[in-house]
């Protein structure tokens, strides 16, 4: 189905593209309660709750990453307003996702370069230190790139957008500073970095050790079923990089058609949590690439130049109010 | 189910969070040292072969044009789309090195025959500052072509080559079983006391100032106007050290893979 059929399918549904958006909507709702509870009812400053803030810290930005690839709401201007409240939730500019995300990580190539969150920007022998180090190495390096992009870009709106997010994002956890100085760092601020740096993290959990070369061996998927509904599909990384413009509730079913005939079957994990413990708590050192050769059965895809182009102008068209 | 007191059992009263938060701060702290740590190492290794090279003048090549060696770095530019006086920004896309082989007569004497090598045998280390400086010379009757190419989506591509010739000073470094031979079109020991200055800088700095940024969150009246500073710098200094430590990473990568980038101004 193509995009515009497949929009005016969903036409029918109230305020939202699609019916499962609710389920993204919820993710920051809860997300701004467990914030607003900690900040303003001194009982709510527990560790449940801080740690749930945290970890849907972690989805606010999983939801940052959907949203950027398709607009969570009919109307182009509330999408535009929305990015700027996810924003707040991970103290960065969502629309960063743009350049560093759909248009660089999508395709691990920068005009010639790495990726700006490529795994071998982390060198620690000890692999549990790449996994804490890495975002202090990828999130400069892509907001650098993003800097870069900005000056060269064709998206009319994108320096504008980018600015209005960053201030709100910046300027409301800027008041509550001035509110209460302490009670805005540890149950603000926190949570924020937490989510935002781990959203970086998921670049190396997702494609170290894999060949970025292949179509279809260069991800690894975490394909639990609970794990996945709370994600919003996440887990299925290898689709969601060659069929960028396929919606995420659709990723589950695109998976088991097009990704498990083709890709080396260890790069389905059945279980996030077990291999985090398997690979930086239970092993010391950093694993050996896999050997990945000869696993991958045919393409089925177009050039990665032109999945880019595609990318390109998707979101030229989403950030167009 | 927890209720209330349950919740409160679990409290997260101020001194706890600010071991937390201290905690999280001073693992970043020492990780960004520590990575420092690691390419002092790398430099370290590189200074035993660096303080062994050898001053000479290429004699003779077998380049074309009496060309020893080059390096080059393939780029392309994109046109600056802010609007204001015309620009072009250059972004690296391969750096590469190539030795055609030739003679070197040796400062200390006697002659020194270099044998062909391409890239992954030998790198030739151009001085980044007079590189910078060429690469960023407009030409100006080529500005206006450049811009339009850079305009497009395929962009303005061009290679911006060091080369060694009949006549210059070069620095040899030789190779090493484990290692490549380099070429320095100058005396490399400057680059290394500099990039181990910036790297060293990084690492003792990083923690001075974490050190400094921690007495004062600490300091008494806990929780009071200097321990507020005291945690805003240290946020701050979270935020800052980390594309600090990436910058000093990029500036100390060998000559021959380093950054160029740069831009052309119309004008």
């Amino acid at each position: 189905m193509s995009s515009a059929a497949s929009e005016s399918a969903h036409a029918e549904t109230w305020l939202v593209r699609r019916r499962e958006e609710w389920r993204q909507v919820g993710i920051v709702a809860v997300y701004w309660s467990l914030l607003a509870a900690m900040f303003v009812w001194p009982p709510a400053r527990s560790v449940p709750v801080f740690a749930a803030a945290c970890y849907f810290s972690f989805l606010n930005s999983v939801v940052i990453h959907n949203h950027l690839h398709q607009g969570v709401f009919h109307s182009k201007r509330l999408n535009l307003i929305w990015r700027a409240v996810l924003s707040f939730g991970a103290l960065y500019p969502a629309s960063a996702n743009i350049p560093a995300h759909n248009l660089v990580h999508h395709h691990f190539d920068d005009d010639g370069q790495p990726d700006w969150a490529t795994p071998d920007c982390v060198r620690f022998r000890w692999n549990l230190l790449d996994l804490l180090h890495f975002p202090n190495v990828a999130g400069p390096q892509t907001f650098a790139g993003v800097q870069r992009w900005a000056l060269i870009s064709r998206h009319p709106n994108f320096v504008d957008q980018y600015r209005r997010e960053t201030a709100f994002a910046f300027g409301l956890t800027g008041v509550l500073f001035v509110i209460d100085f302490w009670t805005a760092l540890f149950f603000i601020v926190l949570p924020q970095l937490y989510g935002a740096r781990c959203i970086l993290r998921i670049n190396l959990i997702q494609h170290d050790r894999t060949d970025i070369r292949s179509e279809w061996n260069h991800s690894r998927n975490f394909v639990g079923r609970g794990f996945n509904w709370i994600m919003c599909n996440n887990g299925y990384h290898t689709i969601h990089h060659n069929r960028a413009g396929l919606h995420w509730s659709e990723l589950a079913e695109a998976h088991q058609r097009e990704v498990v005939p083709r890709q080396d079957p260890r790069l389905d994990e059945p279980s996030m949590v077990a291999y985090l413990l398997r690979t930086y708590v239970l092993h010391w050192l950093r694993p050996a690439r896999l050997d990945l050769s000869g696993a991958e059965a045919g393409s089925g895809l177009t050039s990665r130049e032109h999945r880019r182009a595609e990318a390109n102008d998707s979101a030229m068209a989403e950030s167009t109010a | 189910m927890i209720g209330l007191t349950g919740m409160l059992v679990l409290e997260l009263d101020g001194m706890t969070m600010a071991v937390i938060a201290l905690s999280l701060f001073w693992i970043h702290v020492l990780l960004i040292s520590g990575a420092g740590v690691m390419d002092l190492v790398e430099l370290g290794r590189l200074r035993r072969r660096v303080l062994a090279a050898r001053a000479g003048e290429v004699r003779s090549a077998r380049g074309p044009g009496g060309l020893l060696a080059r390096n080059w770095v393939e780029q392309l530019g994109r046109l600056d789309r802010r609007g204001g006086p015309r620009q072009i920004h250059f972004h690296d896309r391969a750096q590469h090195s190539e030795v055609f082989g030739g003679q070197v007569a040796l400062a200390e004497g006697g002659e020194l025959e270099l044998v062909p090598a391409s890239a992954g045998q030998a790198a030739v280390w151009p001085e980044l500052g007079e590189r910078a400086k060429r690469a960023g010379q407009v030409d100006a009757e080529r500005f206006g072509q450049a811009a339009v190419a850079a305009g497009k989506a395929k962009g303005f591509e061009r290679i911006v080559e060091t080369r060694i010739v009949v006549g210059d000073r070069v620095w040899v470094i030789d190779g090493e079983p484990a290692s490549r031979m380099i070429l320095a079109d100058h005396d490399p020991r400057a680059w290394l006391a500099r990039s181990i200055g910036l790297v060293l800088a990084l690492v003792i700095g990083n923690v001075l100032v974490a050190g400094l940024c921690t007495l004062l969150a600490l300091a008494s009246p806990h929780f009071g106007w200097v321990s507020m500073i005291g945690a805003a710098g240290a946020l701050g200094w979270f935020l800052a050290v980390q594309p600090l430590g990436v910058a000093v990473h990029d500036a100390v990568r060998s000559p021959d893979s380093a950054f160029l980038r740069g831009r052309w101004q119309d004008g």
